[in-house]
């Protein structure tokens, strides 16, 4: 929309008037203008040549419309009754706060006056009505929204799911059909010890001994579906060139961080740097109510008017997807990611994920870039991570996209086409792994999530008690999803088909399931090992004893193997010898995983946080793979 | 469906030849014993008392009894697995070189008699020698293209070659050699990490090997030390030249004169391998020349037989390698391939291989020297005269428990109360099987009487050239 002339000048103009700004730089916002589109005194503010209370302050001005800076005295206008007529959540799109109605005339406040918004709302709700626009700032918008409706937009974050599709919600761990699957399991199995407990035991390892070959063959199918990737890149070098800049639209980037303020600067860092308009930058920076270290952390850093900081109000649980629902409701973009306090994303990940989304069509709602560490070389514990995550995003994603299966989305750097996001529930607050239950329930839904080569470098965790409460974290999560969705068999079934089924029940149940089963199996394999003792053969009869010698024995190699493919698509050869010591890197995931079945019964929503900055490693700025 | 009607009808094709070829030398009395020995063994490992795995012996290449667990007809899973391969190899030139002379190619090989020969009876051999190929021309490709699934898949394929044929363990120096060489200009941890997902396949196989032996056999090293170990020699030549490295240079060279024939497309295509222009040249004459290496080493070893079908790894190396190379057929590789054909009809029939030579002539002339007349007649015997426990020893005996396809009938050696029979015999056993002509037969080296048909407890019912067999009287 093309600044009103306001006394025969234009906004730019206007502002140079004031003494805000000098020619040379409204000549490079014009510039960047004709480069990228958007408004221009938003430009100048998001390029910080415009403070924030001065770009409103004068915008007002320049329409020649009421501005107010004090919150207590806008609040005061706002006649509650009035106002509780209208969804906050459409208000807080559209940026517009009806104060009252006085007679003919309607008194609103707004943070984007002349807006196509603005205009639709009022045609909306107050056609033929007389309207007094008062500017205020977005942030002012905000917090007068939260004021009034602040139980409403925590209790949706917290709930929204859980409203519309309870099926869905990990708010319930256990539903009432698995309850009774659990107590029917487990007196069946008395009652079988009892008969013959030899039998039932011989049976169970069988049981697993199956689940351990399907397990590794149904990751050798994916890993080769996933290699196949290695030979074309889905968005190129030439196709970034290409893109018209001023058709590019807002993005949202909502940044849930809590108690980081060592590495916030990081990613205010790498944003700065990143290759989209400023202007179109819709950065969020999401804080915790009792976190003001990080708040002032990340004011320091003094970043333009695009940023924009909200507390997210203090209630359980205390998860990053609630924070990130909160955040959601003031998102401005038509597309979204989210970015952890650490994250160093490549320059041009948004403009792939804008390309991603136009090429692949309407059926897409998410696409993931691969994640992967800067500090990689530190120790054996980030060299285990880094090659575990080049394997996961770079062979094994890539392989159930190329099978058109679920895939689990990794926590960071997904790409949502933000309406789309909302139509599915967004995330569930309740899930420690909201990412990948989100990408299972999008596939539910119909909707497709695809891989972008590009790649997100983060702080890969060098202390073995973090990693571990991390990983039983994420486990956790797993569970929670597997919990989830098996709830209803049939109807995951019809919903996924056979393949997605399958790939489901191995990959989100049988992750958590194989890191359990491990240290039993081989415990039992050590306690042979040294004693040699025939008391054991009575539990592995021939097939019994010749799937548990393939497993072990020929699992484990392709286990370590594929493993070793993931160095080759990012040059990291240094790593592959360290793929020889999974089998140790495996059993840190066994004693998470135990940790995890605990808190799964006693805090299930319990967010274990993540410490991050401990890295001896100043993180670089990547280029593309 | 029309992708793959042509694979399907090839290996149709394919497999009533072979299948035809196999059921008419059956039908003549012969059929090669390594058979023979492989349906045995899986057959006592699925039915034997009791059936365990462990029953195979871990002597052998444990895939050669793999085709049997699924197809118990002896005579037809060979041909089965061979047809599949020989698809698969047909298919494999068709897509590297669309020249209308692959058709050429793919006739040769299904007229070759030693192909012929090593599909019907040696399909483990022909399995090793494709796997073998395919392995190195997939490296080629990583090599040249940089994809990593062609590394991993080329060492997943040299690896398995270590369950058909344990000789392929030579192999690995040359590979690492090959590898060190093609790339000297990189760095090193892209060296050493092409050099591990080459070479870690088959030397974890030969760690799960040496893992298996231990458990099963309470030995590791049974494989290589068992007197019927796969690395016994095979040759007196090849013992002779054995341990000598010039003595192994000069019978290879020997040999190779002797296959110059046969193999003369192999010669060829190595000369024109100069044409290719490929980054690293040496690597790929290196490669290349693994089947002379293979042959040299084996020398060394002693565990080489001069028998013509080695020249089929020689041959499908010089068919892999000018698919990949080049677009075209020149017309002198098919001159040396029709000239090739030629010899490989009439050299084997002065195989110091009987089996080879034998097939030959039988291809040629229709006659065949049988060799399972003595088993079939003591089988019948056993079966005309009801013997319900039969003590026996299958180490050349292997035949008979086959063809009686009940293996719970026999006393074994591999059975816990083997030597309590052999102890014994009237108290357990109601007939006695003892092969005259081998002197390690643990019955007749027990009771030596027997080879005169005198045993305590027994009446000889049958005496034919090899085999006495006893009935409790």
């Amino acid at each position: 929309m093309v600044g009103v002339l306001k006394r025969n000048l234009r906004i730019g103009e206007f502002l140079v008037s004031k003494k805000l700004i000098s020619p040379e730089q409204v000549d490079e916002a014009l510039a960047y203008q004709s480069q990228y589109g958007g408004r221009l005194g938003w430009i100048l503010a998001s390029l910080g040549y415009v403070k924030r209370l001065d770009l409103f302050k004068n915008l007002a001005d320049f329409f020649e419309i009421e501005f107010l800076d004090n919150l207590e005295t806008a609040k005061k206008i706002i006649d509650p009754k009035f106002l509780k007529n209208f969804d906050p959540h459409e208000l807080a799109s559209c940026e517009v706060i009806p104060a009252k109605q006085t007679g003919k005339e309607v008194i609103v406040l707004t943070s984007y006056p002349r807006s196509r918004k603005f205009y639709e709302f009022a045609e909306r709700h107050f056609p033929n009505q007389q309207l007094k626009e008062i500017v205020i700032t977005d942030l002012d918008l905000i917090r007068i929204l939260e004021s009034f409706f602040k139980d409403k937009f925590t209790d949706k974050a917290i709930l929204g799911l859980f409203y519309t599709n309870p099926e869905y919600s990990a708010s319930i761990v256990f539903s009432k059909g698995q309850v009774l699957a659990m107590g029917i399991f487990f007196y069946l199995s008395l009652f079988l010890v009892y008969l013959d407990v030899i039998s039932y035991l011989v049976f169970l390892i069988f049981v697993v001994q199956i689940f351990y070959v399907s397990s590794v063959f149904f990751k050798l199918v994916i890993s080769l579906a996933g290699s196949k990737s290695e030979k074309y890149q889905f968005i190129t070098s030439e196709e970034v060139k290409k893109l018209c800049e001023n058709d590019l639209p807002v993005y949202t980037v909502l940044v849930p961080v809590y108690k980081e303020p060592e590495v916030i600067g990081i990613l205010i860092d790498s944003l700065k740097k990143i290759d989209y308009p400023q202007n179109k930058l819709d950065v969020i920076i999401l804080l915790e109510e009792d976190d003001n270290e990080t708040y002032e952390a990340a004011k320091a850093q003094k970043p333009p008017v695009n940023w924009r900081f909200i507390i997210v109000p203090s209630s359980l649980p205390k998860t990053k997807p609630k924070a990130c629902n909160y955040g959601l409701f003031f998102a401005r973009g038509k597309y979204l990611t989210i970015y952890d306090a650490e994250d160093i994303p490549e320059p041009d990940q948004l403009k792939k994920a804008v390309i991603a989304f136009k090429k692949a069509g309407k059926d897409y709602v998410c696409f993931q870039s691969a994640l992967n560490y800067f500090n990689k070389d530190e120790n054996f514990l980030t060299k285990m991570f880094t090659l575990e995550y080049s394997y996961w995003f770079d062979y094994l994603l890539p392989g159930l996209y190329n099978l058109k299966l679920p895939i689990p989305l990794g926590g960071t750097s997904n790409h949502f086409d933000v309406e789309k996001l909302r139509e599915i529930g967004a995330w569930d607050p309740f899930n420690t792994t909201e990412d990948a239950d989100l990408g299972v329930r999008a596939f539910a839904r119909g909707y497709k999530v695809g891989v972008i080569n590009s790649t997100t470098y983060e702080e890969a965790n060098s202390k073995t008690k973090n990693w571990i409460k991390q990983r039983s974290r994420w486990i956790k999560g797993y569970m929670q999803t597997w919990l989830v969705h098996a709830r209803n068999s049939r109807r995951l079934y019809k919903i996924l088909g056979l393949k997605g089924f399958i790939a489901f029940h191995l990959l989100i149940g049988g992750t958590p399931f194989v890191f359990l089963i491990n240290p039993i199996m081989l415990l039992i394999f050590i306690f042979w090992l040294l004693t040699q003792t025939k008391v054991l053969d009575v539990f592995f009869p021939p097939a019994v004893l010749y799937i548990s010698l393939i497993n072990l024995l020929l699992g484990n190699f392709v286990g370590i193997y594929l493993n070793m493919l993931a160095v080759f698509r990012r040059k990291y050869y240094e790593l592959l010898p360290y793929a020889i010591l999974n089998p140790l890197y495996w059993m840190l995931h066994s004693i998470a995983s135990y940790k995890a079945l605990y808190e799964l019964f006693t805090k299930p929503f319990y967010w274990q946080k993540t410490q991050h900055g401990i890295t001896k490693y100043k993180p670089p700025i990547r280029q593309g793979v | 469906m029309k992708k793959l009607f042509i694979p399907y009808v090839i290996f149709v094709v394919i497999f009533v030849l072979l299948s035809s070829v196999a059921k008419t030398a059956y039908e003549h009395g012969y059929l090669h014993l390594n058979l023979l020995f492989y349906a045995e063994k899986t057959l006592l490992g699925t039915e034997g008392d009791p059936p365990r795995l462990e029953n195979i012996g871990f002597v052998y290449p444990p895939f050669s009894f793999l085709p049997f667990l699924f197809v118990s007809d002896y005579i037809l899973a060979p041909s089965l697995v061979s047809a599949i391969l020989l698809t698969l190899f047909i298919l494999f030139m068709q897509k590297r070189n669309q020249d209308s002379g692959i058709y050429f190619l793919s006739a040769f090989l299904l007229l070759n008699p030693l192909v012929l020969f090593l599909s019907i009876y040696r399909f483990e051999t022909l399995l090793f020698y494709l796997l073998l190929t395919f392995s190195v021309i997939i490296l080629i490709s990583y090599l040249k293209e940089g994809f990593s699934i062609y590394l991993f898949s080329s060492g997943i394929l040299f690896g398995l070659c270590f369950f058909l044929d344990f000789r392929s363990l030579f192999l690995i120096p040359i590979f690492a050699w090959i590898i060190y060489i093609s790339t000297r200009e990189k760095e090193v941890s892209y060296r050493l990490a092409i050099l591990i997902v080459k070479l870690s396949p088959i030397i974890f196989f030969l760690l799960a090997w040496l893992y298996l032996n231990w458990i099963f056999t309470e030995s590791p090293f049974t494989f290589i030390l068992s007197s019927y170990s796969f690395f016994t020699y095979e040759s007196v030549e090849t013992l002779a030249e054995s341990r000598s490295i010039f003595g192994a240079v000069k019978y290879t060279t020997m040999q190779l004169i002797y296959y110059f024939p046969i193999i003369l497309p192999y010669f060829l295509v190595l000369f024109n391998l100069k044409n290719y222009k490929l980054l690293y040249l040496m690597p790929i004459y290196m490669i290349y020349l693994s089947p002379v290496i293979l042959v040299l080493l084996s020398v060394y070893f002693s565990i080489f037989f001069p028998a013509y079908y080695y020249t089929v790894l020689f041959l499908t190396f010089a068919l892999a390698f000018q698919v990949t190379c080049d677009t075209k057929v020149p017309k002198s590789l098919i001159f040396t391939l029709v000239l090739s054909l030629i010899f490989s009809w009439v050299q084997p029939l002065n195989s110091e291989e009987e089996n080879e030579k034998n097939f030959t002539r039988f291809l040629l002339t229709g006659s065949m020297t049988a060799n399972l007349t003595e088993y079939s007649r003591v089988t019948k015997i056993l079966k005309e005269e009801n013997c319900q426990k039969i003590l026996i020893d299958d180490v050349s005996g292997f035949p008979i428990v086959t063809f009686l396809e009940d293996p719970k009938r026999f006393y074994l050696p591999y059975m816990y109360e083997y030597n309590t029979v052999l102890s014994y015999p009237k108290s357990f056993a109601d007939c006695v099987v003892v092969d005259r002509s081998n002197p390690r037969d643990r019955i007749l080296t027990r009771f030596p009487s027997s080879s005169k048909g005198f045993l305590k407890g027994y009446l000889l019912i049958y005496e034919g050239e090899k085999y006495n067999v006893f009935k409790k009287d």
